[in-house]
C-alpha cells in the first residue's frame, strides 16, 4: 500500500489525477494557511505556493502548528514549507517571503495557477486576491475565522458573488467622540480615550482627539443608545450650551497646556523629579481637575444615570483597595489596584521620557507589544473607569482591547481548512476536461438571467448547474458556527449567491490592452483606447485606488491642472506605482454611468506594418449600468429563504466572517458587445447625472466617530 | 491548581483571551487518552496537545506505509515500529509545555483491565477501527470511562464521511461564551446538566435509528453497527456483499451523497482516512474535549457527522431524544432516585 491507494480510492482516480496535477496557489501560511499546507500535501496536491509577509511570533504556537519557538522571528512561509515538505517529500512547495500585493505577484503570476486558497485574515488583503482571481479568471477560496466561528466560500467570476459583491465591515470599532470624550460606559471606552491621551503625549498632539475643538456634549451622531447624558445634554436650551462651549475650551486648553506646554525640555529631561511632576500635572488635569470642570457645565451630567468621581492624587495613592485575588499571581493578568495605576502611570510616563524612547517624541505611536506603551494604557484607561465606575480591566485584557486581537484557535482554522480542500477538490473535479488556457482572454460564461422561476434550495446552486460551463455547480459556502442550527447543523452549507451586478469589482467588465509602456503616455492611453476605441466621454481612471486621471464635471481648476499634468507621462512613469505588466486599472465614465476594469499586458513586439496602432484591445466593451435593468426581484426574494435563517447572523465577526445575506439583485441581462462590432457606449442612455463612488463608502474616518484599530 | 506561567501565558494568549484563564488552567490539568492513532484522532492530538492537554497516546500497532501517509506525526523511518512511540515523540515537539506519554497497549476485554486502562483519564478518545471494530468492546469501554467519571468519545470515519459519538454522562455546562463577541469576559453564568445517553443505549437504539428521521449519514454508521453487532469478524472489505444483503434485510438504504452502492459504502470503511475530512472533524471533535473538560458552552448530545459531499455536519440525539428539555426539573431527580 503506497501513500496515495486510499485517496485515489476515496477521491475516484480521475479526479485523483486532477488533484495531483493542479497548481495551487496558498495565500497566507498563518492559522489556516498551516492547515491548508498539511491537508493539501498528505491530500496528492503536490505543486503548491506559498506568499506570507509575516515572521512567526511567540503568540502564533498556540495553532500555527508548523512552527516552534525556535522559529521565532523567522519568515512563516518559509518555514512552514519545510515542515510541510517533511509531510511528504514527493511534494513541490514554493515559499515567498512577500506582500501578496506586490507587483511580482500580479495577474501573470496568479495566472500560472489552477485554483488560489485564501488563508488571510484581513479584509484588505481578502479584497486585493478576490480582485486578482476576477482578472485571472480563477476560482478562489476564501476563508475567515474569528475565534469559535469561520466561514468559507468559493468565488469565481461571472458565476458566485465576490467578495467585494457584499459590502464588508472593516476590522474596527468606532465610537462617538463625546462617549470617548465626557460619557464612557463600557471599559472600552476609556481604552479608547487612553490611546488618544497616549497621543496627545507622546505621539503627533494635533492628531489626538483630545486636543480638538469639538464640543464635548454636543450632538456628534451618537449612536449606541449608551449616551445618556449626551441625550438629556441635547434637550437644554441654547443659552446653556453656549455657555458650556465657552467653559469647554477653557479646559480643553487647560489640558492641552499641562501636557504640552509643561512637557520637561533640555536638562529637565533627565531630571526624573521634574518628569514625574509633569506626569502628575497631567494626572491632575486629566483625572482631577477636568472631572470637576465637567460636573460644572449646565449640561453636563444632568440626567446622567452615573456621573463621574474627580480622582485627587493623592486619594489614589491611598487608596487601599486590594487588586483582584482571584486572579494567578502574573501581574499582567490580575486587576490593578488604585494605587498600583496612579504609581504605574507615573512610572510609565518616566520610562517612556527615558533618553533612548526621548527621540520618538512627538511621534510616538501606540503599539499593544510596547510594554511601556501598553502600562500608560493600562494605567491612564483603569485611571479613569474608575471615576466613571466602570469595571477595571487588567493589563492582559487591556492589550486585548487596546490592539483588538483577534481570539484564534486551532480547531476553528482546522475545520475551515478541511472544507477548503473539499471544496478546492469539488471544482477542480470541474474544471476536469476543460482547462481553460487563456483564462482572461476568453470572457468569461455569465450565468443566464432566465427568465424561469427556478428557486430551488437544494444544495447546489440551480443556476449554476444549469450552465455547462460553470465549475462552481457543486460548490457551497460553510459557515462554521458555535451552537447547532436550526435541525442540528454545526457546519451549514448554503448556496452561493449570484453576483451582485452593482458589485464595483465584479459587476465590471474587463479588457486587456496589450501595448509598450515604457513609450506609450497616459495621454495616448485616454486618446486612443478610452475615447477612439470604447467610446468614452469623460474618463476617470483609478490605479491602486488613487485617481491618475479625471475629466468632467465637478472638478476644481487645480485638479485639472494636476490631471492634465499626467497626460505627457509615459504609463510607467505614471503615478502611484507607474501602470505596468499587470496593472488593473478602473476605469469610469460618470457621464454614462458605465465603468470597467483594464488589464495592462507589456508587449513591444507589433508587427508594424499590420498593426500601425501597436496596441491590441480584447474582451467585453463596458454596458452602461444606466442601461441596464434589474427585472426579477421577486423572484430574488424567493431565493434568499435558506440563506436568511436567523442565526446565520451570529458569523459576522471582526475580522472578516461576514454573515450570509440573500443577494438583492440578480445579474441584470448583460448584453455583452464585442468590441469590433460596437465599441460605443454612446448610443445607450445617458443619464448625466454624476454616480457617487461606491468604494469610497467602506471605511469611515470622520463625522464624529473615532475608530479603534 | 498550580498557577498559569509567563511562558504558558505567551504562547496560549489568543486561546486564553477566547476562553479565559479559568478554563485554561483546567486544560493544563487535564488528561486525555487518544487510543488508536486514525482518522480524526490524529487531528485530535495536534488540536489538543495545541490547546495545553497533556496527552496520552496509545495504541498497539505497528507503522505502515499508509499510515505515513495520512499520520503527519508519523515518517517513513518508523515503519514497523510501535506507533504510538513513534507519534508521540512528535506531538510533543508540537509544544514543549505540554506532556505527551505513549502507551503500546492492545484493548483489553476483561473489564478490571479495561478500566485500568483507562484510569486517570478525564477524557478518553477511541478509534474503532483500533478496537477491530468490536461495538461490544466499545460499549465495555464506555460503561469503564462511566464507572471512571471520564468522558468517552468515539470515532470511525468512510471515506469522505465522518462520525463521532460523545458520551459525557451527566455534564454540567458552568458558564457559557458570549457569541460572537471579542469582548473577554462577557460571559453568562447559568450551569446546565446535559444528559447523555451510553453507547450501550446508542447500540440498543440502532434499529429504531435505521428506520427513523435520522439523516442518512447517521443510518450508514447504524447500518454498519447492526451489521458487526456480534460479530465483529464479518469486519473485512470481503464482507461487502453480506453488507449490502443486510442493508436490504434491515429495510434501510440510506443516500448518501458520494455513495453509489452499500458495498462500496461498507470498503470506504476500511481504507486510511482522508486528511482533509479528518481535519474537519477533528476539529469539532477536539472542540467537544475543550469543552468537557473547561465546563464551558453546550456540548453536542450525541452523534455529530460530516459529509464532505454536501459540506455539511450535523449533530443528533440517538436514542432519539425524550421531549422534554435537558434541563431537569428538582421532582424528575427524585423520581430517578425512587426508579433506582
Ligand atoms: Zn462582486
Amino acid at each position: 500500500m503506497g501513500r496515495y491507494a486510499h485517496l485515489e480510492r476515496a477521491l475516484g482516480a480521475e479526479v485523483f489525477a486532477e488533484v495531483t496535477q493542479a497548481r495551487v496557489l496558498v495565500v497566507g501560511a498563518g492559522g489556516i494557511g498551516c492547515e491548508l499546507l498539511k491537508d493539501l500535501v498528505l491530500t496528492g496536491f503536490r505543486d503548491i505556493e506559498v506568499i506570507d509577509l509575516d515572521t512567526i511570533d511567540t503568540s502564533n504556537l498556540n495553532r500555527q502548528f508548523l512552527f516552534r519557538s525556535k522559529h521565532v522571528g523567522k519568515p512563516k512561509s518559509l518555514v512552514a514549507r519545510e515542515a510541510a515538505m517533511g509531510f511528504n517529500p514527493d511534494v513541490n512547495i514554493k515559499a515567498f517571503l512577500g506582500n501578496i500585493k506586490a507587483d511580482e505577484f500580479g495577474i501573470q503570476y496568479f495566472q500560472t495557477f489552477d485554483i488560489v486558497l485564501n488563508a488571510l485574515d484581513n479584509v484588505n488583503a481578502r479584497q486585493h486576491v478576490n480582485r486578482l482571481c476576477l482578472a485571472a479568471n480563477l476560482p478562489l477560496i476564501d476563508s475567515g475565522t474569528t475565534g469559535y466561528l469561520g466561514q468559507t466560500t468559493v468565488i469565481k467570476k461571472g458565476e458566485t458573488q465576490c467578495y467585494d459583491c457584499q459590502p464588508k465591515t472593516e476590522n474596527k470599532k468606532s465610537f462617538p467622540i463625546c462617549t470617548i470624550r465626557s460619557t464612557p460606559d463600557k471599559p472600552v471606552h476609556c481604552i479608547v480615550w487612553a490611546k488618544e491621551l497616549f497621543k496627545l503625549m507622546f505621539g503627533n498632539p494635533d492628531e489626538s482627539m483630545l486636543s480638538g475643538s469639538e464640543d464635548d456634549f454636543a450632538d456628534d451622531g451618537a449612536q449606541d443608545g449608551g449616551d445618556e447624558a449626551a441625550e438629556a445634554g441635547k434637550g437644554e436650551g441654547d443659552a446653556a450650551s453656549g455657555e458650556d462651549q465657552q467653559k469647554e475650551r477653557e479646559i480643553r486648553s487647560q489640558i492641552v497646556d499641562a501636557v504640552l506646554k509643561a512637557k520637561p525640555e533640555g536638562a529637565d529631561a533627565d531630571d526624573a523629579d521634574k518628569v514625574r511632576a509633569y506626569a502628575r500635572g497631567v494626572f491632575d488635569a486629566v483625572f482631577d481637575n477636568e472631572i470637576h470642570f465637567k460636573l460644572k457645565l449646565r449640561n453636563g451630567y444632568k440626567g446622567a444615570k452615573k456621573k463621574p468621581t474627580p480622582l485627587p492624587f493623592d486619594e489614589a495613592m491611598a487608596a487601599t483597595d486590594a487588586s483582584d485575588p482571584s486572579s494567578s499571581g502574573l501581574r499582567d493578568q490580575r486587576v490593578l489596584s488604585l494605587n498600583e495605576c496612579a504609581e504605574l502611570f507615573l512610572a510609565s510616563v518616566a520610562k517612556l521620557w527615558a533618553p533612548a524612547r526621548r527621540k520618538d517624541m512627538g511621534s510616538m505611536e501606540f503599539d499593544k507589544d510596547d510594554r511601556e506603551a501598553l502600562d500608560f494604557v493600562a494605567a491612564a484607561s483603569n485611571l479613569r473607569s474608575h471615576i466613571f465606575g466602570i469595571e477595571r480591566k487588567s493589563i492582559f485584557e487591556t492589550k486585548g482591547i487596546a490592539g483588538n486581537i483577534i481570539h484564534a484557535i486551532a480547531t476553528t482554522n482546522a475545520i475551515v481548512a478541511g472544507i477548503q480542500i473539499v471544496e478546492a477538490i469539488k471544482i477542480l473535479a470541474r474544471l476536469k476536461g476543460k482547462k481553460i488556457s487563456h483564462p482572461y482572454f476568453t470572457s468569461a460564461p455569465r450565468p443566464e438571467s432566465s427568465n424561469s422561476s427556478s428557486s430551488s434550495s437544494s444544495s447546489s446552486n440551480p443556476d449554476a448547474s444549469a450552465s455547462p460551463t460553470s465549475v462552481t455547480s457543486d460548490s457551497t459556502a460553510v459557515w462554521v458556527v458555535r451552537d447547532p442550527i436550526g435541525s442540528g447543523n454545526l457546519l451549514q452549507a448554503t448556496n452561493l449567491d449570484k453576483p451582485n451586478p452593482n458589485c464595483y469589482s465584479c459587476g465590471n467588465s474587463t479588457m486587456t490592452l496589450s501595448v509598450d509602456a515604457t513609450s506609450w503616455t497616459l495621454g495616448d492611453l485616454v486618446d486612443k483606447i478610452l475615447r477612439k476605441s470604447v467610446g468614452i466621454n469623460a474618463p476617470s481612471i483609478m490605479l491602486k485606488s488613487s485617481e491618475i486621471y479625471a475629466e468632467g464635471d465637478g472638478l476644481e481648476e487645480d485638479e485639472i491642472e494636476l490631471f492634465k499634468a499626467n497626460l505627457p507621462k509615459t504609463l510607467v512613469d505614471c503615478p502611484a506605482g507607474g501602470i505596468k505588466d499587470g496593472t488593473i486599472l478602473d476605469i469610469e465614465d460618470f457621464s454614462q454611468s458605465l465603468s470597467f476594469k483594464l488589464i495592462i499586458s507589456q508587449k513591444d513586439d507589433f508587427d508594424k506594418d499590420a498593426n500601425p496602432d501597436q496596441f491590441e484591445l480584447s474582451g467585453d466593451a463596458p454596458v452602461s449600468k444606466a442601461a441596464e435593468s434589474s427585472p426579477d426581484e421577486a423572484q430574488s426574494n424567493a431565493r434568499g429563504d435558506d440563506a436568511d435563517d436567523g442565526d446565520l447572523e451570529v458569523v459576522e465577526g471582526p475580522t472578516s466572517a461576514t454573515a450570509a445575506v440573500a443577494s438583492k439583485k440578480r445579474p441584470a441581462e448583460n448584453a455583452a458587445v464585442p468590441l469590433d462590432e460596437s465599441p460605443s457606449g454612446s448610443d445607450s442612455a445617458s443619464n448625466g447625472s454624476k454616480k457617487p463612488k461606491v468604494s469610497e463608502d467602506v471605511t469611515t474616518g470622520d463625522n464624529g466617530v473615532i475608530c479603534l484599530d | 491548581m498550580s498557577a498559569i506561567t509567563g511562558d504558558q501565558v505567551a504562547v496560549y494568549d489568543r486561546q486564553l483571551r477566547l476562553w479565559g484563564v479559568q478554563a485554561q488552567q483546567r486544560l493544563l490539568n487535564a488528561k486525555v487518552l487518544i487510543w488508536g492513532l486514525e482518522g480524526s484522532n490524529v487531528e485530535a492530538c495536534k488540536n489538543l496537545v495545541l490547546a495545553g492537554i497533556a496527552l496520552t497516546l496509545r495504541d498497539h500497532r505497528t507503522v505502515t506505509a499508509a499510515d505515513v501517509g495520512f499520520n503527519y506525526f508519523l515518517r517513513p523511518e518508523d515503519i514497523g515500529k510501535n506507533r504510538s512511540e513513534c507519534a508521540s515523540k512528535r506531538v510533543q515537539e508540537m509544544n514543549p509545555l505540554g506532556s505527551v506519554s505513549s502507551s503500546s497497549e492492545g484493548p483489553a476485554k476483561n473489564p478490571e483491565k479495561l478500566k485500568e486502562l483507562l484510569k486517570g483519564f478525564d477524557v478518553v478518545i477511541v478509534g474503532l477501527s483500533c478496537l477491530g471494530f468490536d461495538f461490544e468492546l466499545a460499549a465495555s469501554m464506555d460503561a469503564a470511562c462511566r464507572s471512571l467519571g471520564a468522558g468517552f468519545l468515539l470515532t470511525v470515519a468512510a471515506g469522505e464521511i465522518a462520525f463521532f459519538f460523545s458520551d459525557l454522562h451527566e455534564h454540567i455546562m458552568q458558564e457559557r461564551s458570549a457569541q460572537g463577541s471579542t469582548d473577554v469576559g462577557q460571559t453568562g453564568q447559568n450551569p446546565e446538566t446535559f444528559s447523555f445517553p451510553s453507547f450501550s443505549d446508542w447500540l440498543a437504539a440502532v434499529p429504531a435509528l435505521l428506520t427513523g428521521k435520522s439523516d442518512d449519514s447517521f443510518k450508514l454508521f447504524g447500518l454498519f453497527a447492526s451489521f458487526l453487532r456480534g460479530k465483529a469478524e464479518r469486519a473485512v472489505p470481503s464482507a461487502a456483499a453480506d453488507f449490502e444483503a443486510h442493508c436490504q434485510e434491515v429495510k434501510c438504504q440510506p443516500k448518501v451523497d458520494g455513495l453509489q452502492t452499500m458495498q462500496q459504502a461498507f470498503g470506504h470503511f476500511f481504507v486510511e482516512p482522508l486528511v482533509h475530512v479528518a481535519s474537519v472533524l477533528g476539529g469539532l471533535l477536539s472542540q467537544e474535549v475543550i469543552k468537557a473538560i473547561t465546563r464551558k458552552d453546550p456540548p453536542l448530545v450525541n452523534s455529530v457527522c460530516f459529509n464532505a459531499h454536501t459540506g455539511a455536519a450535523l449533530v443528533e440525539h440517538c436514542p432519539a431524544k425524550p421531549a422534554a428539555p435537558v434541563k431537569r426539573k428538582a421532582e424528575e431527580d427524585v423520581a430517578d432516585l425512587l426508579d433506582d
